[in-house]
């Protein structure tokens, strides 16, 4: 890549890695795949950085792989496996108790994936209902009724009879 | 506060666990795939490759200062290699059929009516059935190819993924079906279901059959991950009674050959630290790979078995018979190289599938398509057939699946 180009993919990135870590991490719940799916997201990124940096919107773009990447890696459980023994030097974060802190994280992980994709975007990724469809592929309407399935099947972690952490017990761990 | 706000604003507080990605890391991958890409493309698919064969006799890792690698190989170490020289070109492979710099004819797979992004996942080993799956949302749609006849198979669940074949015909897959989650055979029409010991499994990465009809797969309790109290199965033919596998703690077989050989590899807190082949009765021998690097098992096939060897990413083969051990090789361009990751799939002549690639004799093949395509290989069979899918390049777009007469 042109030395240019390559400062403007650095710069973009840097700004973007933690929202983008963020939202993988809603997404899958897990750190280490979060972080697996970040690093596949900005390496096709990179790949193809010239003709993406003139894209109309950017954002949508790499949500769009970023999404890609997170319902293919929950597709190929092999590549649990793969991935794991890429960083044989890493430990394995105890990401039970951080996931515990959160009802919200619990019940997310709890809608199906499509509905928490659709949760996510929307409302992390302050994505639209069009970029959202755009991003994964399916239909505005689609969007639409998932949001509300996914509102609905939130109410009671979000509600003020349960706050932030009331519900471990739950988990039964 | 309406309900939308209160969910982003409960969204954006979430406690996320810290990244372990850096920018500079990120620029790093990102140089190293670029390179990749330019080297197929210089090379017109077939790079310039070396790869190490390795003598690993216990002499030598011993000599090593590892001692835990010459108890491991002990006296079921087959021991040919211990009068050959390391040396660096690459290994001779039986059944090279052809010239190196000969592509491989590609053949679309057709696909049944109303299957959309039907990806191959297996092949038998006679190159007869080919066995992938659909999508639809995020669930498998499964599909079997027998002569090249496409069929969709049944779907007694809300996701079913055929992940590998024999040469009777004979699949298993992973059935999902709301929170249950299990493996299943087809054969005769009809999905049946492999039964676990008593209690909640979670079954991973996914199951594999042999020539008999012997299925193995891990299975943890269902809410671990990384493996965590996991242990491994096998259905012999035609049970559906799952045996545990007399394994030591943290093994997890990921693949069993015709005579039973059961390859895999072990694992401590879900991190994998030592390639292995045991028999039934559980006993190993550990696949060596060089010092300071770790090897992990993922598929056989006859004498070979692949896998890979960290932290230098490279693919590795090892002979069951000869006790011929091959780190490599890499791709070379200019005054770099690039590992190919590790090796997925095997064929009797060892030839290997390496993360979409495959290396025969330890040279990359061509998988030849029409320019701006590029193929992805999954899966070959003994006599050659490689099965994969067709993507968009630049774009990675899945185009459909394809084979390719080697």
């Amino acid at each position: 890549m042109r030395p240019d180009l390559e400062r403007e993919y650095v710069e973009y990135v840097t700004a973007r890695l933690p929202r983008l870590h963020r939202t993988a991490y809603l997404l899958c719940a897990d750190a280490f795949q979060a972080d697996d799916i970040v690093q596949a997201t900005l390496t096709a990124l990179y790949l193809n950085w010239s003709r993406a940096v003139g894209a109309d919107n950017l954002d949508g773009y790499v949500h769009r792989i970023l999404v890609r990447r997170y319902l293919d890696e929950r597709r190929r459980r092999w590549s649990r496996v793969l991935l794991g023994d890429r960083v044989p030097e890493l430990t394995a974060a105890p990401d039970d108790d951080v996931e515990a802190r959160d009802e919200l994280v619990t019940a997310l992980r709890a809608l199906p994936k499509g509905q928490r994709a659709v949760v996510v975007l929307r409302y992390f990724g302050d994505l639209s209902v069009e970029a959202t469809a755009a991003a994964l592929g399916c239909s505005t309407g689609n969007v639409k009724s998932q949001c509300a399935r996914g509102l609905a099947a939130l109410r009671e972690a979000l509600g003020p009879r349960h706050p932030v952490g009331a519900a471990n017990t739950t988990k039964g761990r | 506060m309406d309900e939308e706000d209160q969910l982003r604003d409960r969204l954006a507080a979430v406690d996320v666990p810290p990244s372990r990605i850096e920018v500079a890391a990120l620029l790093g991958a990102g140089r190293r795939a670029a390179f990749r890409r330019r080297s197929l493309r210089a090379s017109g698919g077939v790079a310039l490759a070396t790869a190490a064969l390795l003598a690993v006799p216990p002499v030598l890792t011993g000599g090593t200062g590892r001692p835990a690698d010459r108890s491991a190989l002990g006296p079921t170490a087959t021991t040919p290699a211990a009068t050959t020289p390391a040396r660096a070109t690459p290994p001779a492979t039986p059944a090279t059929k052809a010239g190196p710099t000969a592509g491989c004819r590609p053949a679309e797979l057709p696909v049944p009516p109303g299957t959309r992004n039907v990806e191959p996942a297996a092949v038998d080993p006679t190159g007869r059935y080919v066995v992938g799956n659909g999508t639809v949302g995020q669930d498998f749609r499964p599909v079997l190819w027998t002569d090249g006849k496409p069929r969709a198979l049944p779907v007694p669940g809300t996701s079913v993924q055929a992940t590998a074949v024999n040469a009777g015909g004979v699949v298993v897959g992973l059935v999902q079906n709301g929170r249950q989650e299990y493996v299943a055979r087809y054969a005769d029409g009809v999905w049946t279901r492999l039964r676990t010991p008593p209690g909640k499994w979670h079954p991973y990465p996914t199951p594999k059959i042999n020539r008999a009809g012997d299925v193995v797969i891990n299975v943890e309790p269902s809410g671990n991950s990384g493996g965590e109290g996991s242990i491994a199965l096998l259905w012999k033919a035609g049970s559906t009674t799952a045996v545990r596998l007399p394994l030591p703690a943290g093994a997890n077989v990921h693949a069993i050959t015709d005579d039973g050989t059961l390859v895999g590899g072990t694992y401590v807190d879900g991190v994998g630290t030592a390639a292995y082949a045991w028999n039934q009765r559980g006993v190993g021998r550990k696949l060596p790979v060089p010092a300071g690097q770790t090897g992990l098992a993922y598929a056989a096939r006859g004498d070979w078995v692949t896998g890979g060897a960290w932290p230098s990413e490279s693919v590795a083969r090892w002979n069951l018979r000869t006790g011929q051990v091959i780190v490599g090789p890499r791709w070379t361009h200019g005054t770099g190289s690039q590992p190919y990751g590790p090796g997925t799939a095997v064929n009797a002549s060892g030839w290997v599938v390496a993360l979409g690639t495959v290396l025969r004799a330890g040279k990359p093949v061509e998988l030849t398509l029409p320019d701006g395509r590029t193929g992805r290989a999954s899966d070959v069979s003994d006599d050659g057939l490689v099965v994969g899918s067709a993507f968009s390049d630049p774009g990675s777009r899945h185009l459909g699946p394809r084979v390719w007469r080697c």
